[in-house]
């Protein structure tokens, strides 16, 4: 179990050393990232198979209250297993020399696998801003005017976002002398007052910058028009998934039977309203997805803000769909024309890419029998199974967004399969190949979901048991760890 | 709609902060974790500096984040200003005579500051400080001279020789740790005597690699800067 | 001791509110400076010498620097640019 840190260790290794490496052999600097992912992966996976119940490790041989621990579960391991998963499929292999986007992939690879894995307020913080510093470089890579400005729009929101997250965390520290999150679900009754519940949103509001969260995402449709699209997968696919993860564990274990569930909903329903309307006026097709990520990541949100069980079964089916359907159609339309009116005719040039984006866009609709369709109807059933009239008028504002969602996507379907009015309007490059290839691998990934449904609900179990995340970390000690009698008692009382 | 969502974000946040200052109390703070560490510090780590105890000891991988933040944000700069190569021009203006007086007194300011970063960073289990402190002394160190005495230049690749070894070096460290039994960044070695140099087992070694990293990380980075380039390419001119 | 820590938060205000006032962006780099050694006096008198030596080296060294180096740059990038756009007309 404790060999997952080198999910951790063995990427920022290779990235402190790759300009030593590239500056000694290039051929070794091109293949030794995606060899990292790989091993990586296989790493994630041994564990995730040896896996029978939750198991806590102790960082530095530190007993959890005290020390850093990480958190072992089905959920934390999926994850970690996707992170190099996607990365290597998102991987610069074309490009020879850009030697420092590949040590800033690195780094955003190992940073993520921190983030899912952390057990602890503080370390989950300082993996947050490791990805953050990341992404902004990522976000400038593409080296002209218009990504600077948006990296550094970007860098200001994420900046403020870090400080409202920090002091968050520092809230919490004050009131209950603890950072271990486990130790925090002991003393949950410290944070369920109106101190408490402003640390969770200001902790909301940080690290939801990276997802997306309503007030705090004017960087998205700037930087995913103008970053590179791998990045735009990336960030739009994966980092913001695993912000949204970190404020569930937050939630889910500190702050178990209190208002801040509800704080999630209404923080969701108003990305959800903004999101999909603002893609509905966008012209251009990157602007578009990035608002529609933005209102799917309020049906996210709107989905764990569920309490128990079904919530957070919804909430990972609609984590993980959108995980794959996302960067599947940043990929597919990586080169094709950004206006959506400059699109007609583009099915009879790229057949498959265009075959692909319906199917996609259609799954993100949620039409059966796609994916898509299932992961809504459990967030609609666990809405309806609230039975509250809070989450009613939640569950009319999703449908509502549905019909919206439905309208721009299928408009640009239908502009796909026009014909065209002058072909030399037509700049498209029907080379979409590779992408196409990508998608088609994300498709098959994405149609394994319904069937692991029986299996994604054991891991939505196991991650909703507040009772067992606790027990998990105080009890299991698989390492030779130093005695902390003082710490653990007065946790317990 | 853009200044709808400020005004609706700022005026949230303001009234968060009045419910917090509104709320909070000081000086009743709960010491769970601190009072813990107070107690045991000394006797499971061996540090004179407790605050070093929590930065190597129990919380060494949040330090090994800082130190990879640090590195990414270094990176994601030379990415950026790695486009805006200084012109001949400009370089040109550089090269002003700024008088004897700034130039010997760097020179004699030099071996100071370079033995007070290594010092700081070498006591960082037994003085405060450690290898942050130190680290951003030695870049200062190195990078006055460049400053102050036009024509100087800064040697690139030994910087990102002693960059990559050095960090590479803590994660080694931590990973003996791992495969020897031990979880991962366990401190190593016996304890020692609490107060010698030569004590609380392998937190000195793990600042060490963290000053030599952040020293050259900085200065690197200052380097680029001040659009300073390395000695390679003015051989090349 | 109450009176030095008076001095300092004082100290540390008036840096920051003159550093919205002055013209120049080179000298609030410099005030930006002064409130982060203030700090870091006040961290001292909080016997917290590890804080404080942090503040003191990156606070008003290693931060007013890098502003420092990149008001120049930037300065220097304007000047370039707007030589060429004299040279092309």
């Amino acid at each position: 179990m404790n060999s997952i840190v080198l999910n951790i260790a063995l990427p920022l290794l290779v990235a402190f050393l790759l300009p030593l490496i590239h500056a000694s052999s290039r051929i070794a600097a091109r293949i030794t990232g995606p060899l990292v992912l790989m091993v990586m992966m296989w790493s994630a996976v041994i564990v995730f198979k040896a896996l029978e119940y939750p198991v806590s490790i102790a960082l530095g041989g530190f007993l959890p209250p005290v020390g850093v621990s990480f958190h072992l579960d089905q959920l934390a391991l999926l994850m970690a297993t996707i992170i190099p998963l996607l990365m290597l499929l998102l991987w610069p292999y074309q490009y020879e020399q850009n030697l420092r986007e590949q040590t800033v992939l690195l780094l955003l690879a190992a940073a993520s696998s921190g983030l899912a894995l952390s057990g602890d307020l503080f370390n989950i913080y300082v993996f947050y801003e490791l990805i953050s510093v990341a992404s902004f470089g990522l976000a400038a890579a593409n080296r002209q005017a218009s990504s600077f400005a948006a990296a550094f729009r970007y860098l200001l929101i994420s900046g403020l976002g870090t400080v409202l997250a920090l002091t968050g965390i520092a809230l919490i520290y004050t009131q209950t002398g603890t950072l271990n999150l486990a130790q925090l679900g002991l003393l949950s009754s410290r944070l369920d007052n109106p101190l408490g519940l402003s640390a969770f949103a200001l902790i909301l509001l940080g690290i939801g910058v990276k997802a997306e969260i309503f007030p705090l995402n004017g960087w998205v449709a700037e930087v995913y028009s103008t970053a590179s699209t791998r990045t735009s997968a990336l960030l739009a696919g994966l980092v913001s998934k695993l912000a949204v993860l970190a404020i569930v564990r937050i939630l889910v274990v500190a702050y178990d039977d209190s208002e801040a569930g509800l704080m999630l909903l209404v923080f969701g329903v108003l990305g959800i309203i903004w999101g999909e309307f603002s893609a509905w006026r966008a012209q251009d097709l990157k602007r578009m997805f990035a608002y529609s990520s933005i209102g799917q990541l309020g049906m996210i949100l709107l989905a764990f803000s569920i309490p128990g069980e079904a919530g957070m079964f919804a909430g990972i089916a609609m984590m993980l769909h959108h995980l794959v359907v996302k960067p599947a159609l940043f990929l597919l339309t990586e080169k094709w024309n950004h206006g959506t009116d400059s699109l007609r005719g583009a099915a009879r040039l790229s057949p498959l890419a265009a075959a692909l984006f319906v199917l996609f866009a259609l799954s993100l609709i949620g039409v059966p029998p796609l994916p898509g369709f299932w992961a809504k109807m459990l967030l609609m059933s666990g809405l309806v199974g609230m039975d509250t009239s809070v989450y009613y008028i939640a569950l009319a504002v999703l449908m509502i967004a549905t019909v919206v969602e439905a309208q721009y996507l299928i408009r640009i379907a239908v502009t796909l399969y026009s014909a065209s009015d002058r072909s030399s309007e037509l700049r498209l490059a029907s080379n979409t190949g590779v992408m196409s290839l990508f998608a088609v691998v994300l498709l098959s990934a994405l149609l394994t979901l319904t069937p692991l449904g029986s299996k994604l609900y054991h891991i939505a179990a196991e991650s909703s048991n507040r009772a067992l995340y606790i027990r998990t970390t105080f009890n299991v000690n698989p390492t030779p760890v130093l005695e902390h009698k003082n710490a653990t008692q007065e946790a317990s009382l | 709609m853009r200044n709808l969502t400020a005004l609706l974000f700022s005026g949230g946040l303001a009234f968060l902060l009045m419910v917090i200052a509104w709320q909070f109390t000081l000086g009743d703070a709960p010491m769970l974790i601190g009072a813990a560490i107070l107690d045991n510090a000394v006797k499971e780590v061996g540090a004179a500096n407790l605050v070093t105890s929590v930065v190597l000891g129990y919380r060494g991988i949040d330090t090994l984040g800082e130190i990879a933040i640090l590195f990414t944000a270094a990176t994601a700069t030379s990415m950026v200003l790695g486009s805006f190569a200084m012109t001949d021009e400009a370089s040109e203006t550089e090269q002003r005579e700024d008088g004897s007086i700034l130039g010997s007194s760097v020179r004699l300011f030099f071996p100071l500051l370079l033995t007070l970063g290594l010092y700081i960073i070498v006591h960082g289990h037994l003085t405060p400080g450690g290898g942050f402190q130190g680290g951003v002394i030695l870049a200062g160190a190195f990078f006055l001279p460049l400053l102050a005495i036009p024509g100087r230049s800064i040697n690139h690749g030994g910087i990102a020789l002693v960059e990559g070894f050095s960090g590479a070096a803590f994660i080694l460290i931590g990973l003996t740790a791992l495969f020897s039994g031990q979880a991962f960044l366990q401190p190593l070695f016996e304890h020692g005597v609490i107060g010698h140099l030569f004590s609380a087992g392998s937190l000195p070694l793990l600042y060490i690699a963290v000053g030599l990293k952040v020293g050259a990380e900085l200065s690197g980075l200052l380097a680029n800067l001040a659009g300073i380039s390395s000695h390679a390419a003015e051989a090349e001119k | 001791m109450i009176w030095l820590v008076a001095l300092m938060v004082f100290i540390m205000l008036l840096a920051a509110v003159s550093m919205l006032l002055v013209e120049s962006q080179v000298s609030a780099v410099a005030l930006s400076a002064a409130v982060s050694l203030a700090l870091s006096i006040l961290f001292v008198i909080l016997q917290a010498p590890d804080v404080a030596m942090t503040e003191a080296v990156v606070g008003s060294g290693l931060s007013a620097i890098i502003l420092a180096l990149t008001l120049n740059r930037i300065h220097r990038f304007k000047q370039t640019t707007t030589a060429e756009t004299e040279n092309d007309a």
